[in-house]
């Protein structure tokens, strides 16, 4: 059971050396449909076609030696990886609500979110924070030429 | 007398009092960003581009050299009163600084680390001003295998210099220089790598790439890693209490013009810039010190040198990107990004073309230096309630300032996606010991180095014997083939010659 449980482990750790290899693998097949033309005149594919085995070898190389352990700066949170992923699922929800629905209402909701949700800040303080903090961004944003969307609001 | 000229130019630029308010709200985020251990440097001046949109180009550049040398003083507080290091360029500062706060000399660890930064500061702005005319002279003369060389080295350097291992970092480099292939092929517009898109005919933009790298990596990782209570120690009185005594004056002049040397020279290379300068400065004055043990143990030595070096580093690091065009690190690319997001291009032109802009820039850092020195030590103790400050605060300042900025680019939600998706990456990258500087100077310096390369090929009608029979890019390709085979070549012949960026710890 440890053997297979650090074979996993050992597999984990060479995951993000292979995706570069495939990615690697990927961009050259891609890049192979380019012109390459000649090494006199150069054309848009040679370049690319470069950098792809450049990545490919490199990418290899320290998916031979990638044995180090992930980085762990700080002592991790409880469920941190659960927190992460929702957050980003927020962001993404975010970036899909923010036109139909508005910077002011959408940007409150996400400080909400961060201050109640992840940092357990009280319910009144939490809205009202983002509430004072949304309103200012957008002023001040719509101040400085950046058009945000009213959506809802509609103003 | 030239160079009076010059510098007289400058400050007419730099003290209207539109770029005074520019510099002072520049230095003063840096030390604010230098205080709080959740920001770094890089990932401000990725989160203010978007706002320099309304900016001269002066101004902008002012404004984020400011964040850049400014955040090398605020480093140093909290390292010293709470041992935490703002910025990775003041962990060596810890050390020591942390051992006099406990022995009751913290002001003096306080004021010696703002003197010394200020006197290097302002030494490595003089070797700026020296050196920086005659190499933009030097590198009018650079043509296509030149540049092609200089990049290429480069991208070695800050693969072979930063943290984690060089076959990583230069797939790094790799993948960057990747990703500034898509869009329109710089010579013959022809589309590539974008899938059909509109969107993606203009190439990724820089911008909520690196808010991406930066700023929503660090919100995932501020998330994802519990916040610790801060040990502080030692009171601090007034100002007064902030001078050094005359043993402390003496032990310390040495270590300064040490530090000063060595981060300016450091300072100059690719990819080493202020971290490294501060671990080579420690060591040289450990090294040196007729009583070794007593660092570790509360040396003012041990403060002042590394202290010096960063900010003489952030000096002598604009060097290459105003005479080259060539960034040394990831915060002179992102300055490289803020100058082209306004059509300018540095570089040896950058002298003659924009002669105001270019010394107005160097002659503000000289002012910025002086409001720094004013503003740290009359401040001290706000910046360590400040430091004090829970992350949960942080965070959606940072998660908002991302959001507007990339969805500022191009008024399109999709630039907020791509950010998202460079944020998760980023977080993963950095969590695998892949290091993200190479990346984006790979990306910043691609089109650079493929217009080079093919010009070259060109031009020699397809010999590459161009780049080695030209003296300067002959050089500078030996070097660069050097540095990438060298971990080859210690592996082969067993030894372990790679310098590492790792804190010569006591």
């Amino acid at each position: 059971m440890a053997s297979l449980l650090s074979a996993w482990r050992a597999l984990g750790r060479r995951l993000p050396s292979a995706t570069l290899v495939v990615l690697g693998l990927a961009a050259l097949y891609k890049a192979s449909s380019l012109p390459f033309g000649t090494v006199r005149a150069p054309d848009s594919g040679f370049f690319p076609t470069l950098i792809c085995i450049a990545l490919i070898v490199f990418a290899g190389a320290s998916l031979a030696g990638s044995e180090a352990a992930p980085a762990s700066e700080g002592t991790p949170e409880p469920r941190g990886a659960l927190r992460v992923w929702v957050l980003l699922a927020a962001l993404i929800l975010y970036a899909w609500a923010l036109t139909p629905v508005g910077f002011l209402l959408c940007t409150t909701a996400l400080i909400v979110l961060l201050l109640r949700g992840l940092g357990d800040v009280a319910w009144l303080p939490s809205i009202a924070c983002a509430a004072i903090a949304s309103a200012a961004c957008f002023g001040l944003f719509t101040r400085l030429g950046v058009p945000l969307p009213a959506g809802l609001l509609g103003f | 007398m030239d160079i009076l000229h010059s510098l007289a130019l400058g400050f007419s630029v730099s003290l209207q009092p539109i770029n005074l308010a520019y510099c002072f709200v520049g230095v003063l985020l840096g030390t604010l960003v230098g205080v709080l251990p959740g920001l770094g440097s890089a990932a401000t001046i990725a989160l203010l581009l978007p706002v320099t949109y309304s900016m001269s180009a002066t101004s902008a550049v002012i404004m984020l050299a400011g964040i850049w040398y400014g955040s090398m003083y605020g480093g140093s507080t909290t390292s010293i009163l709470l041992r935490v290091p703002g910025e990775s360029a003041s962990v060596m500062t810890c050390i020591d600084g942390f051992e006099m706060a406990r022995r009751g000399r913290a002001g003096a660890a306080l004021g010696i680390a703002a003197f010394g930064s200020f006197i290097a500061g302002i030494v490595g702005l003089v070797g700026l001003v020296l050196v920086a005319p005659p190499l933009a002279d030097f590198a009018l003369d650079f043509g296509p295998p030149e540049y092609f060389a200089l990049t290429l080295l480069g991208l070695t350097l800050v693969s072979y210099l930063g943290s984690g291992s060089v076959p990583k970092a230069l797939a790094m480099a790799a993948l960057g220089l990747l990703l500034g292939t898509v869009g329109l092929d710089p010579v013959r517009s022809a589309e590539r790598f974008t899938f059909g898109t509109l969107t993606l005919q203009g190439g990724i933009d820089l911008v909520p790439m690196v808010m991406g790298l930066f700023g929503v990596s660090q919100v995932l990782h501020l998330v994802n890693t519990r916040s610790e209570p801060l040990e502080s120690v030692g009171q601090l009185g007034g100002l007064l209490s902030l001078l050094p005594n005359r043993q402390e004056w003496r032990d310390a002049w040495g270590a300064i013009g040490r530090g000063t040397v060595i981060g300016f020279l450091v300072g100059l290379l690719p990819g080493a810039g202020g971290t490294i300068s501060t671990y080579v400065a420690y060591a040289v004055e450990k090294r040196r010190s007729p009583h070794p043990e007593r660092f570790g143990k509360g040396a003012i030595e041990g403060v002042a040198a590394p202290e010096s070096a960063n900010n003489a580093a952030t000096g002598s690091g604009f060097i290459p990107l105003l005479t080259l065009g060539l960034p040394a690190n990831v915060v002179m690319a992102l300055m490289l990004g803020a100058f082209m997001l306004h059509g300018i291009t540095p570089g040896p032109t950058l002298l003659t073309q924009k002669p105001d802009m270019f010394w107005g820039v160097i002659t503000s850092m000289f002012i910025g230096n002086v409001m720094l020195l004013v503003l740290n030590l009359p401040l001290i103790g706000l910046f360590v309630r400040l430091a004090r400050l829970k992350t949960v605060y942080l965070i959606p300042v940072i998660v908002v300032a991302c959001l507007v900025g990339a969805y500022a680019v191009n008024n399109n939600p999709v630039d907020v996606y791509v950010m998202l998706g460079f944020g998760v990456f980023g977080f993963y990258a950095e969590r695998f010991n892949f290091s993200l500087a190479p990346l984006v100077l790979g990306f910043v310096l691609g089109p650079l180095m493929e217009t080079s390369l093919r010009q070259s090929l060109i031009i020699s009608d397809g010999h590459f014997e161009i780049f080695a029979t030209r003296p300067i890019s002959g050089t500078l390709l030996a070097a660069a083939v050097l540095l990438a085979l060298l971990p080859l070549l210690s592996r082969m012949f067993g030894q372990r010659a790679r310098p590492r960026a790792e804190p010569p710890l006591a």
